[in-house]
């Protein structure tokens, strides 16, 4: 379920990021946001699959 | 290359933040710290009340209401979330949706110079709504925890007497009073307040930066909570303050409230009525994840979607 609620946090981001770029708002921080933190779920699931190996 | 850089306040949080986590440690001193926010709550209390001034009515009143009401509804919205999606208890689960209830004073002082920054105009009544939204959310919270649980009572003293409510109440009702008096007190104030600020947020991003090695085996949910919450409640603050006609100033100002998360009042009043409960969790979702996103990047999205809004 986290990682379900992690997309969904996600999803939110990138959605409320493209609507301000698209009505004008420099969205670029927003992007690193989401890049940052898509990372920092890749990751953690790599290494909850290695404990699990 | 302006565009990218955040706001020059977010600016020295964001910088505070980084140098603790490379092992500078920027904290103020408590006392210095305490002294700070004193001024903080004053300053904003003053103002409000000096605003309000003969301007109370039924409508005063009635967006009051409406307030109280959104403080409980962002509370449940949160809960149902955490139920949901965590694993967290209850106890755990209560405290960290009462602090997304609740509202963040030092998240507002951002928003106000964020505003002042680009001359917004806001409403006075919004120094009356972070009053207002302190309590209902730390209320609703330990009345939903006694309603599963017996054995704890409701301890009323422990929720009203503390000093972020008790100060900026004091402000307020000082300035209502002797609003022409308290004009050139606010005026003496107002250089010195971004400074002030400024000095509040390096401590901030110092503390945001040593909290996040707290953030224990749930950290993924945390980070996450952290991000969505200010989403969810600053939509609501958002559509509150439109239904209420405000300007974008006050519409961003009620978006940065709705978003806010409390690290102050909420902690203290959950320590000491429940004291099992894991407050440095909720904190760090409160101050490291939620108040950083809020000063960065939430406060210019509100005040975008607020334009929008209005047109």
């Amino acid at each position: 379920m986290q990682y379900l609620f992690a997309t969904l946090t996600l999803s939110a981001l990138l959605t409320v990021s493209l609507l301000a770029q698209e009505t004008g708002m420099p969205a670029q921080s927003l992007y690193a946001l989401i890049g940052v933190m898509g990372l920092y779920v890749v990751v953690t699931r790599l290494k909850k699959q290695q404990e699990e190996n | 290359m302006s565009s990218f850089l955040p706001d020059i306040l977010a600016l020295f949080f964001l910088t505070a933040l980084v140098c603790q986590r490379l092992g500078v440690d920027l904290k103020l001193p408590d006392a210095t710290y305490q002294l700070l926010t004193y001024i903080l709550l004053i300053t904003i209390g003053l103002k409000g009340g000096q605003s309000l001034a003969g301007g109370a009515s039924w409508a005063l009143a009635g967006q009051s209401v409406v307030v109280i009401i959104l403080g409980v509804v962002i509370t449940v919205v949160a809960l149902v979330i955490i139920s949901s999606f965590s694993k967290l208890n209850r106890t755990d689960g209560t405290a960290l949706a009462a602090h997304y209830g609740s509202v963040s004073v030092g998240t507002y002082a951002v928003g106000i110079s964020y505003l002042q920054l680009r001359s917004v105009e806001f409403e006075p009544q919004i120094a009356l709504f972070v009053a207002l939204l302190e309590l209902p959310a730390i209320i609703f919270g330990l009345w939903w925890l006694n309603r599963h649980e017996s054995g704890h009572k409701m301890d009323m003293k422990s929720i009203f007497a503390h000093k972020s409510l008790a100060l900026i109440l004091m402000g307020m009702l000082i300035g209502a009073i002797y609003g022409d008096v308290a004009k050139s007190m606010v005026a003496n104030l107002k250089p010195i307040f971004a400074v002030m600020l400024a000095l509040y947020l390096v401590h901030m991003g110092a503390m945001a930066g040593s909290r996040l090695k707290d953030l224990g085996k749930n950290h993924l949910f945390i980070i996450s909570f952290g991000l969505f919450m200010p989403l969810v409640g600053g939509t609501l603050g958002l559509l509150t303050a439109w239904g209420f006609g405000l300007s974008v100033g006050g519409m961003t100002l009620l978006a940065t409230l709705g978003a806010s998360a409390s690290y102050i009042a909420v902690p203290a009043v959950f320590e000491q009525v429940r004291p099992e409960a894991n407050i440095a969790q909720a904190l760090v979702a409160s101050l490291a994840i939620t108040f950083s996103f809020n000063v960065i990047w939430g406060i210019p999205l509100y005040h975008h979607a607020a334009s929008l809004l209005v047109g």
